[in-house]
C-alpha cells in the first residue's frame, strides 16, 4: 500500500504585482481559496463598483 | 483548491505585528496589514500559524527573528472582560524583540521597531522603560494607524527602495477596498456575515491593490 505525502504548495500569488510604483511582496500565508478564485472575486467586485471607485488620485 | 503557506519573505521586507486579535482591534489590525502590503512589505503575525493567534512563545520569537521590522501595539491595557485580569502577552513579545535588538546577534541589532499606543504618554505609567523609543499614538483611529505605519516604513526604507505611496492615497484605497469587500466575500461564495480569515485577507488585498489603483484612475 502506498501512502501519499502531503503536498506543500507555494502561495497562490507568485507573480509580482505593482501598486503605485511599489513592487508588492508575494503573500505567503495559507488561504482557503485558489489564486483564480480570489482574482475572479476581486475583479468582479472592482468592476461592479467601477463608478464608485473612479475619480480617485 | 486551497493554498498552503509558501516560502517566507525576505527578512528586510518582513514586518512582525504584535497586537490584540480581538474584534474591537480588528479594524486597526486590518488597516495596518493593508498599509504594510501597500508599501511593499509582508505582514507576519501569530495568525500565520493559527486562526486564534494561540501560538507557543518559542514560535513567536522565531517569527520575530525572521522579520527585520516589528510593530508592537501596547494599547490593550484594560482588564480582560471575563477574567478581570490584565493581558501581558504583548509587553512580553515587545520585551523579547527589544532584547534581540539590544543583545542579539549582529543582524538582529539592526532591527527596526515601532511601538503604538492609543493614548499619548500613557506608557509613562504602564511601561516607562520604553521612554525614548519610536512610540506613536493612534487614538484607535484607522487613518492614524495607516499614517504611522506608512511613515515609519518610509523612514526606514533602504536608499535603493522605491518611494512609498503617501498615507492619504493608501487610506483612500483602503476605504475603496472596504467598499468592495462585501462583493469580494460574496464572490468567494461566503455568507454575507462571514469574514475572510487573516490568510484569505492578505491574499485578497495583494490581488486587489493594483486593481483598485487602476479603477480609481479610470
Amino acid at each position: 500500500m502506498t501512502t501519499s505525502k502531503p503536498i506543500q504548495r507555494s502561495g497562490p500569488s507568485r507573480k509580482t504585482s505593482t501598486y503605485r510604483g511599489v513592487k508588492l511582496q508575494a503573500t505567503t500565508g495559507a488561504t482557503r481559496f485558489s489564486l483564480a478564485q480570489i482574482k475572479k472575486a476581486v475583479e468582479v467586485a472592482v468592476a461592479k463598483n467601477a463608478d464608485a471607485l473612479a475619480g480617485g488620485k | 483548491m486551497p493554498s498552503q503557506a509558501g516560502s517566507k519573505p525576505a527578512w528586510s521586507r518582513s514586518v512582525f505585528i504584535n497586537c490584540p486579535f480581538d474584534p474591537e482591534y480588528k479594524p486597526l489590525f486590518r488597516a495596518a496589514c493593508f498599509a504594510i502590503l501597500a508599501c511593499g512589505y509582508a505582514p507576519r503575525c501569530a495568525l500565520d500559524y493559527s486562526d486564534s493567534g494561540a501560538v507557543r512563545f518559542t514560535e513567536i520569537v522565531k517569527m520575530i527573528t525572521e522579520c527585520g521590522l516589528s510593530i508592537h501595539d501596547i494599547s490593550r491595557v484594560e482588564l480582560d472582560k471575563d477574567s478581570q485580569l490584565p493581558r501581558f502577552n504583548m509587553p512580553l513579545e515587545l520585551g523579547a524583540d527589544l532584547g534581540l535588538r539590544l543583545e542579539g546577534p549582529a543582524k538582529q541589532r539592526s532591527r527596526r521597531i515601532l511601538i503604538l499606543d492609543a493614548e499619548a504618554h500613557r506608557y509613562d505609567k504602564t511601561l516607562s522603560d520604553i521612554s525614548g523609543m519610536d512610540i506613536e499614538t493612534h487614538g484607535n483611529i484607522v487613518d492614524r494607524v495607516i499614517k504611522h505605519v506608512r511613515d515609519w516604513l518610509s523612514a526606514n526604507r533602504g536608499a535603493d527602495q522605491q518611494i512609498l505611496p503617501g498615507a492619504v492615497a493608501i487610506t483612500d484605497d483602503y476605504r475603496a477596498y472596504l467598499k468592495i469587500a462585501p462583493d469580494i466575500i460574496a464572490g468567494l461564495r461566503l455568507d454575507p456575515h462571514d469574514d475572510l480569515t487573516h490568510g484569505d485577507y492578505l491574499h485578497v488585498v495583494e490581488c486587489a491593490l493594483p486593481l483598485i489603483e487602476a479603477a480609481r484612475k479610470a
